[in-house]
């Protein structure tokens, strides 16, 4: 079940009367609750709204005054009858004059973030599992025992704070952007991690940009010292862009679009929302009538800044901006915020997203050239089965057996002989193997009706010699995989509520008690023939520092080596455990039997 | 006689025949469906011819490899036969003689006419890999 109001909390400073109405302000935009419950001292519950008794303070000292001004009297309202047994809180929301952060050592942690993990200890720019997962998924219930959406609400001055949720209001309900998007990727940031983060941009520039059907303003590259910026934006609906750190007002021209998302990624944006003599870029973005903005509070070093692709990825596909801000942030309980309403959903103009289990042509041609091999091991199984029914028959000294059931085990023999076997499968593979023929004969392929070798060639895939040895026409021996040859493969799981970097651990055995193990393979001692599905049935080699958490629910694949290959048409029992590098954990075993196809 | 040993292998040579006819129909059924779920359209003329032969060679599978075809009930309906010529029931013997069937062969002896009571079937004990 997807995010709704009802898992919303929206937190406001107690005794402050203004603070109180921009929350019912906001509660009225969402038709929350807002009826009077307790008074319990360090906070009152008025259906969804929380007043916590705290200062004015924007950034407080220390995580001690954090938690006992915020953390903790909203640890206690969440716990209490009013809201525990009523509703399960997904998201919370901080509003005006609620303490925006703290210090810690040279930091300045971000409330939003740190209140995201209010259900765990403290743990300074811990690593987000729910970041750019490989396969999206919709923040449901298991995701709220991780980390909750947040964000902030705040300004200088009550009427800016109310004309804010003013703003979220205009996005309530989904809205079609169709302003321009004005992406800058490039900056006088310099050194590998500034590359690294320029690479994101542009690989959001060329993969996910393109799908969102808006008109587009890209910057580009001059020079590394130089941090090319957009002089100004009109007409605007999203803004992503880095670096240059202060602007004015006039950078925000008139526009007929509504301004959804605007993120300049730097270093500290998010310092204050109250200062009016404020140049930085939430703020400014905030008070153009953007519903959504984000910002650092102090450096959230350059591997902590957004991630475009995850963020409009999960707006394309009907996801909240709180959850698409969740989904593309590196780390928590760290210094990055949202600001603005985290309920608000987008659309995009004349673009629908249609969700589809389709497979791809080459990954469905892939699995069926392994149906067909598989079909035809267990049929070379069944005739050594059969075959061996009948031995054994005629092996009994028992006369009487004999006469008995030699004939009807002979004819079952011989249903089950190599040409039966033959026969059966000929038509299938035919069948398959002539299919690249006639669906890329004028396009698709390096050549118009393309040979099996030339798209099993292009496409780099291999088959089985139990197929191949049916036909007359050759499939070159480089497209055949050694008999005996074999692979292991399954989703990835996410074992823990915890970021961690997964290697795996396959034992193969012939027994399917696993008395007698065959192989010990450890993708940590030796990852060269491990590989996980990096994009959608595009695997690659696991990196030595394993893979991290978020491609759970993408494959795991091993390749036999020559010195381990198998008995053809025998089945062997796996048994694959996940290990996590960071907390040395090995996870549960997962047992599964195959037959060896090659 | 038969020697239980001997009954036992056979029974368990049947049995593992049998499945594995079935496995190659289910690897079959799997072509059928990864074909289907292919992001070609159904309408695409290749995909449907495919699709059709496919489809057509599924049925000839399940005839011969998930049903109890005539050769294998009349194999098994000698054996039992011979069993209780020379014994006594087959429920009995296999009782007396401490000789349990797996599953699989209980069903095909039962559709060979000669139901196997469950005492006599293996209870498919806890194996870690299925």
């Amino acid at each position: 079940m997807a995010i709704s109001k009802e898992n919303v909390i929206f937190v406001y400073q107690k005794g402050n009367s203004d603070s109180l109405d921009v929350a019912t302000d906001y509660a009225n935009v969402h038709d929350l609750n807002t009826t009077f419950d307790v008074d319990a001292g360090d906070y009152e519950i008025r259906g969804q709204l929380v007043g916590v008794q705290c200062s004015s303070t924007e950034i407080l000292d220390n995580e001690t005054q954090f938690n006992t001004q915020v953390l903790t009297p909203l640890q206690d309202a969440l716990a209490s009858a009013s809201i525990a047994d009523v509703r399960s809180v997904w998201c919370i929301i901080l509003g005006y004059k609620v303490p925006g952060g703290f210090r810690s050592e040279s930091d300045t942690i971000s409330s939003t973030s740190r209140i995201a993990r209010i259900n765990h200890a403290f743990s300074k720019k811990t690593n987000n599992i729910l970041y750019n997962r490989a396969d999206f998924q919709r923040f449901d219930a298991t995701d709220a025992q991780t980390a909750l959406i947040t964000s902030r609400i705040d300004a200088p001055n009550v009427l800016l704070a109310k004309e804010y949720v003013k703003s979220a209001s205009n996005m309530r309900i989904q809205y079609t952007t169709n302003g321009k998007f004005y992406l800058d990727a490039y900056s006088n940031q310099i050194g590998s991690q500034a590359e690294l983060y320029e690479d994101m941009l542009e690989a959001f520039r060329e993969f996910v940009l393109p799908t969102l059907n808006l008109e587009t303003h890209t910057t580009t590259f001059l020079d590394p010292y130089i941090d090319v910026v957009i002089p100004y934006v009109n007409g605007d609906s999203y803004v992503w862009s880095w670096f240059t750190d202060r602007s004015s007002a006039s950078f925000f021209q008139s526009s007929d679009k509504k301004r959804a998302f605007f993120y300049n990624a730097d270093f500290d944006g998010a310092l204050s929302m109250r200062d009016t003599s404020n140049r930085r870029w939430p703020y400014l973005a905030m008070n153009a009538g953007y519903t959504a903005t984000a910002g650092a509070m102090s450096n959230p070093t350059i591997q902590g800044l957004l991630n475009p692709s995850p963020f409009f990825i999960t707006l394309f596909r009907r996801g909240t901006i709180g959850e698409a801000y969740l989904f593309s942030l590196p780390f928590l309980d760290w210094t990055m915020t949202l600001f603005g309403d985290p309920l608000a959903i987008v659309a995009f103009p004349d673009v629908t997203f249609e969700e589809t289990t389709d497979i791809g042509e080459d990954e469905s041609w892939r699995l069926m050239s392994i149906d067909t091999a598989k079909a035809m091991a267990y049929l070379l199984k069944k005739e050594s089965d059969t075959e061996n029914v009948r031995q054994t028959i005629i092996d009994s000294t028992d006369i009487d057996l004999e006469i008995a059931t030699l004939y009807p085990s002979n004819e079952w023999a011989i249903l089950n002989n190599e040409s039966s076997r033959k026969s059966q499968i000929q038509v299938l593979a035919e069948q398959l193997f002539s299919y690249p023929e006639h669906r890329f004969q004028y396009a698709g392929l390096s050549i118009t009706y393309p040979t099996i070798n030339t798209y099993l060639s292009d496409k780099n895939l291999k088959v089985s010699e139990l197929l191949t040895e049916l036909f007359d026409e050759k499939v070159s021996d480089s497209y055949i995989h050694p008999e005996g040859w074999w692979q292991a493969e399954r989703v990835i799981q996410q074992e823990t509520q915890f970021f961690s970097r997964y290697h795996f651990q396959l034992r193969v055995s012939n027994t399917d008690d696993f008395s007698t193990i065959l192989y010990t393979i450890r993708s940590w001692e030796n990852p060269l023939n491990w590989f996980y599905e990096k994009e959608l049935n595009h695997f690659e080699v696991i990196p030595s520092g394993g893979i991290p958490s978020n491609y759970a629910t993408r494959r795991v694949r091993y390749e036999s080596e020559t010195t381990e290959y198998l008995t053809r048409a025998f089945v062997y029992c796996f048994e694959i455990r996940q290990y996590d590098m960071v907390s040395q954990t090995l996870f549960s075993p997962r047992y599964f039997s195959d037959i060896i196809w090659t | 006689m038969i020697s239980t040993s001997r009954y036992k292998t056979l029974s368990d040579q049947i049995s593992d025949a049998q499945i594995d006819g079935e496995k190659a129909t289910d690897a079959v059924e799997d072509m059928r469906g990864h074909l289907y779920d292919s992001e070609v359209p159904l309408t695409d003329i290749t995909k449907d011819r495919m699709y059709l032969i496919v489809n057509r060679r599924l049925s000839d599978f399940i005839g011969s490899h998930r049903t109890y075809i005539d050769a294998l009930t009349t194999l098994v309906s000698l054996l039992q036969g011979h069993v209780e010529k020379n014994n006594e029931l087959i429920n009995d013997w296999l009782l007396n003689n401490s000789v349990q069937v797996t599953p699989t062969f209980a069903l095909i002896s039962a559709a060979a006419g000669y139901p196997i009571d469950p005492n006599n079937v293996e209870d498919g004990e806890y194996v870690v890999c299925l």
